[in-house]
C-alpha cells in the first residue's frame, strides 16, 4: 500500500483524538469514582441504580415512620403504666378502707382517691407534638372533660392510627380513650373515670357502707387489666417496630452495597486505567512528533 | 537521414516535457495539504519516428496529458458511507443532549423527586395535622411537577434547535447543489475543448461528499462531464448546469418539513434517508415525541391516580378532597393544583370527614400508589415505568453511538484507501523530482552536445 503524508497525518490525528478521548473518560471516572456516569454508560445498570436508590430512600422514609411510630408508643405505654399504678393504689385505699371504718382515714382516702381521678385524666390528656394520643381521630382537642360533679365525657372516637411500616404494611400505633378509659366496645370493658368516681363517692359517703366500697375493689382489678391489655398490645406494636426497624437497616445496607457494586468504580482498577490511558496518550503523542518530522529530504545531500 | 538539428529539437523537446513535469511535481507539492486534492502525473510519449533507411528513428518525446490519479469506486463508496455517517452523527449528538435531561446524576432527578413525593405523604401520614408536613408535602409536589415540566420543555427545546438545524442544512445543502452546478459548466466547457479539468473536478467531490453528508444523494456522470444529483424520491438536485432548490414548509406539529423549492407544500421528508438531515428528522418527529409521550403517559397516570385517591379522602376541614394536580405537560402548565397551593389544609389526609385531624389513611394510601402496578398494563409501577424510559434513552444513545463509531471507522478507512492512491507522497515526489531533474540535465547536457557539433562543422570551413 502507498503511504502519503495526509495518511501518516491522519492515522496520528486519528489516534491523539481516540487516546485523549479515552483518557478524558478515564479521568471522569476517577473523578466521579462511578462507573455509570450517564444513562447510556450502561442502560441496563441505570434502571438498577435508580431502583436501588428508591429502594433506599423508601427504607429511610420506614426508619423515619418506625422512629416516629416509636414515640408515640413509648409515651402511650409511659402513660399506661402509670395509669396501672395509680389503679393499684386505688385498689389498695379501697382495701384498706373497707376492712376497717376510720371517719378520718376515709376523709384522707376521698382526698387521695380524687388526687388519682385527676391524674389519671391528665394522663388520659396527653399531647404528643401537639396531638391527644388517646383521641382516637380527633387529635386535636382534650378527649377527657370533667365536670364539678365528677363525670368525664370522652370527646374522642375509636379512630385508629397506623403507621406504615414496609410496602404495603401498616400497623396500628394508638391506643384510643374507648378500649382504654371508657371501656365502651371492650369485653367487660369498665369505665375507669365512673369506677374511681363511685370509689370516692363510697369513701364520701356520710353513712359508711364498706359493702359500697368493697364492690369498687373488683371494678378496679377489671380496671387494671383492661390497661393492661392495652398495654400488651402496645408492646406487641412497639416490639414490631423494633424488629422492622433493625431488618430495614440490614436491609438497608444490602442495597447500599449492591447499588455501590452496580454504580461505583473500583478506585484501584480506575486508577490503573487512568495510568494506561496516560501513557497510551503520551505514546501517541511521541510517535506523532516522530512520524511527521522525518522525510526524505533528511537524507538528500 | 537525420540532421543535427533533428538532433537539436529533441533535446529542446525533452527540456520542455521534463520542465512540464517539474510544474506538474511542484503542484502536486504545494497541494500535500488541500483536502480532495488528487495527484496528478505527466503522461509522457514518444512522437512520431522517422522512418530511413536503416530503420525507425526516434524524435523525441512530449507530454500527452496530465492525469489524476483517482478510483472512482473509492469515491463513490465514500459518499454512500458518508450518508449513514452524517445521518448518526446528527443522531449522536442530538441524542446526547436528550441525556443530559434524563441524567439522574446532573439532571433534574425526576426519580430522586418521585421518591421524596411519595415519601412526603407518609411523613403526613405520620403526622396528619401538622402544617410543616403539609407544607413539605406541597414543596414536594410542586418539585416534581415542576421537574417533569421542565424535562419535557427542555425535550421540546431540543427539538426546536433540531428544527433550526434542519432548516439551516437545507440553506447549506442549495449552496452546495448551486457549487456543483457551477462546476458541471466548468468542467464541460474545458473538456470539450480536450483535457481534463482534474483541478475542478476533485473540487466537485469535494462539495459532492459534503452534500452527502447532509442528505442522501445518487450522483450519475453525464457523457458531457457534467454530474447530476437525485434524492431520494428520484428528482434532480442538480440537473447538468442548473440546481433545483429546496425550501422548508411548517407541519401540523408547527416544525419545519424539506419540500421542494418547485412543490413548496409538498413534504419530501418521507423519502430522506441520510446524511444529518435524516439524523435530525429522526430525532426531531420519532424519537423525542416517543420520550415525550411516555412522560405524558407517565405523568397523566400519576395525576390520575393521585387525584382519584386524594377526591377520596378529607381535608383538614372535613370537606372531600380536590384534585391534587392539576393541568397537563403539552399545556406547559402542569402542577399542584392551585386551591391547595393556596391553602396547605386542603390537602385531604384522612380517610373520613369524622375521622379529621387524626386520621392518615388517606395520606398512607396515597403513599402506597407508588407501589400499585399502574402503568403498561398494570405490570409497572411509576418507578418501573420511569426507570425504563431513562434506560431506553441510554439504549438509544448507545445504539447511535457504536453506529456512528462504526460508520466513522468504515468512513476513515476508505478515506485512508483513497489517500493511499490519491494523496500526494513528498517522499515519492521528491524522488520524482531528482528524476525529473536529471533529465533535464542530461538534455541541456544534449544541447550542449549538439552546440559543440556545430561548432565543430563551422571551424572545417
Amino acid at each position: 500500500m502507498r503511504v502519503t503524508n495526509k495518511q501518516l497525518l491522519n492515522i496520528v490525528t486519528r489516534s491523539v483524538a481516540t487516546s485523549s478521548q479515552q483518557l478524558l473518560n478515564a479521568q471522569e471516572r476517577v473523578a466521579s469514582l462511578k462507573r455509570i456516569n450517564r444513562p447510556s454508560d450502561d442502560p441496563i445498570g441505570i434502571s438498577k441504580v435508580l431502583d436501588y436508590r428508591k429502594r433506599i430512600a423508601s427504607i429511610e422514609q420506614y426508619t423515619r415512620n418506625i422512629a416516629s411510630a416509636k414515640i408515640q408508643v413509648e409515651t402511650t405505654v409511659t402513660g399506661l403504666e402509670d395509669v396501672h399504678a395509680l389503679l393499684n393504689d386505688a385498689k389498695d385505699i379501697a382495701i384498706t378502707q373497707f376492712s376497717a371504718d376510720d371517719a378520718s382515714g376515709r376523709e384522707t382516702a376521698a382526698r387521695e382517691v380524687v388526687g388519682i381521678y385527676d391524674r389519671v385524666r391528665d394522663i388520659a390528656n396527653t399531647r404528643l407534638g401537639g396531638s391527644y394520643i388517646f383521641a382516637g381521630h380527633k387529635t386535636d382537642a382534650a378527649p377527657f372533660t370533667t365536670d364539678v360533679n365528677y363525670a368525664t365525657t370522652y370527646h374522642g372516637d375509636d379512630g385508629e392510627i397506623n403507621a406504615t411500616v414496609g410496602e404495603g404494611m401498616s400497623l396500628k400505633i394508638n391506643a384510643h380513650g374507648c378500649e382504654t378509659f371508657t371501656g365502651s366496645g371492650v369485653t367487660d370493658g369498665v369505665d375507669i373515670f365512673g369506677v374511681l368516681k363511685n370509689l370516692k363517692d363510697a369513701l364520701e359517703a356520710t353513712v359508711y357502707n364498706p359493702a359500697d366500697i368493697e364492690s369498687q375493689v373488683s371494678e378496679l382489678v377489671k380496671a387494671m387489666n383492661q390497661v393492661e391489655n392495652v398495654m400488651s398490645q402496645q408492646s406487641v406494636a412497639f416490639k414490631r417496630l423494633d424488629q422492622t426497624e433493625d431488618y430495614w437497616n440490614d436491609l438497608k445496607q444490602k442495597f447500599q452495597n449492591v447499588l455501590s457494586e452496580t454504580e461505583d468504580a473500583d478506585a484501584a482498577q480506575v486508577a490503573v486505567e487512568l495510568q494506561a490511558q496516560e501513557t497510551a496518550y503520551e505514546m501517541a503523542l511521541a510517535a506523532a512528533s516522530n512520524v511527521l518530522k522525518k522525510n526524505l529530504l533528511d537524507f538528500l545531500g | 537521414m537525420s540532421s543535427i538539428y533533428g538532433v537539436l529539437s529533441v533535446g529542446k523537446q525533452a527540456l520542455l516535457t521534463q520542465q512540464e513535469a517539474l510544474n506538474v511535481t511542484a503542484h502536486n507539492i504545494a497541494n500535500v495539504n488541500t483536502p480532495g486534492y488528487s495527484r496528478q502525473r505527466v503522461m509522457m510519449e514518444t512522437t512520431a519516428p522517422t522512418t530511413m533507411s536503416a530503420g525507425q528513428v526516434g524524435t523525441g518525446v512530449t507530454v500527452s496529458g496530465i492525469e489524476r490519479v483517482y478510483d472512482r469506486y473509492v469515491t463513490d463508496q465514500i459518499r454512500n458511507e458518508n450518508q449513514a455517517l452524517g445521518r448518526w452523527q446528527a443522531e449522536k449528538s442530538a441524542l446526547e443532549q436528550v441525556e443530559v435531561v434524563f441524567d439522574e446524576t446532573s439532571g433534574y432527578g425526576l426519580n430522586a423527586s418521585m421518591g421524596e413525593f411519595w415519601n412526603a405523604w407518609q411523613d403526613l401520614a405520620n403526622n396528619p395535622s401538622g402544617q410543616t408536613e403539609r407544607q413539605m408535602l406541597l414543596g414536594a409536589g410542586e418539585a416534581l411537577a415542576a421537574n417533569f415540566q421542565q424535562g419535557y420543555n427542555d425535550l421540546t427545546d431540543i427539538q426546536a434547535e433540531l428544527d433550526n438545524n434542519i432548516a439551516q442544512t437545507v440553506s447549506d445543502i442549495n449552496v452546495k447543489a448551486g457549487q456543483i452546478a457551477e462546476l458541471n459548466q466548468k468542467i464541460a466547457q474545458i473538456e470539450s475543448s480536450g483535457g481534463t479539468a482534474n483541478d475542478y473536478r476533485d473540487e466537485r467531490d469535494l462539495v459532492v461528499k459534503e452534500l452527502s453528508g447532509m442528505i442522501d444523494i445518487t450522483a450519475s456522470d453525464q457523457d458531457n462531464g457534467s454530474i447530476n444529483i437525485k434524492l431520494g424520491d428520484g428528482n434532480l438536485l442538480v440537473d447538468n448546469f442548473t440546481s433545483n432548490d429546496l425550501t422548508t414548509v411548517t407541519n401540523a406539529s408547527g416544525f419545519r418539513d424539506v419540500a421542494w423549492a418547485s412543490s413548496p407544500t409538498v413534504s419530501i421528508n418521507g423519502s430522506i434517508s441520510g446524511g444529518n438531515l435524516k439524523g435530525w428528522l429522526e430525532v426531531r418527529d420519532v424519537t423525542i415525541p416517543g420520550y415525550k409521550n411516555d412522560l405524558e403517559t407517565l405523568v397523566n397516570g400519576m395525576a390520575l391516580a393521585v387525584n382519584t385517591a386524594h377526591e377520596n379522602g378529607y381535608d383538614l376541614d372535613g370537606v372531600a378532597g380536590e384534585a391534587f394536580f392539576e393541568g397537563t405537560l403539552a399545556d406547559n402548565d402542569f402542577g399542584v393544583s392551585s386551591a391547595i397551593s393556596a391553602d396547605v389544609n386542603k390537602i385531604a389526609a384522612s380517610g373520613t370527614a369524622l375521622g379529621v385531624p387524626g386520621d392518615n389513611n388517606n395520606a398512607i394510601a396515597i403513599a402506597n400508589i407508588q407501589h400499585s402496578l399502574t402503568m403498561s398494563g398494570s405490570t409497572a409501577t411509576f418507578d418501573d415505568f420511569y426507570n425504563a424510559i431513562v434506560s431506553g434513552v441510554g439504549f438509544d444513545v448507545q445504539a447511535a453511538t457504536s453506529s456512528y463509531n462504526h460508520q466513522d471507522s468504515l468512513v476513515t478507512y476508505l478515506e485512508n484507501y483513497r489517500e493511499s492512491i490519491s494523496g500526494v507522497s513528498l517522499d515519492e515526489e521528491m524522488i520524482n523530482m531528482l528524476q525529473f531533474e536529471t533529465a533535464y540535465e542530461a538534455a541541456a547536457k544534449l544541447i550542449n552536445t549538439v552546440d559543440k557539433m556545430l561548432e565543430v562543422l563551422m571551424s572545417i570551413a
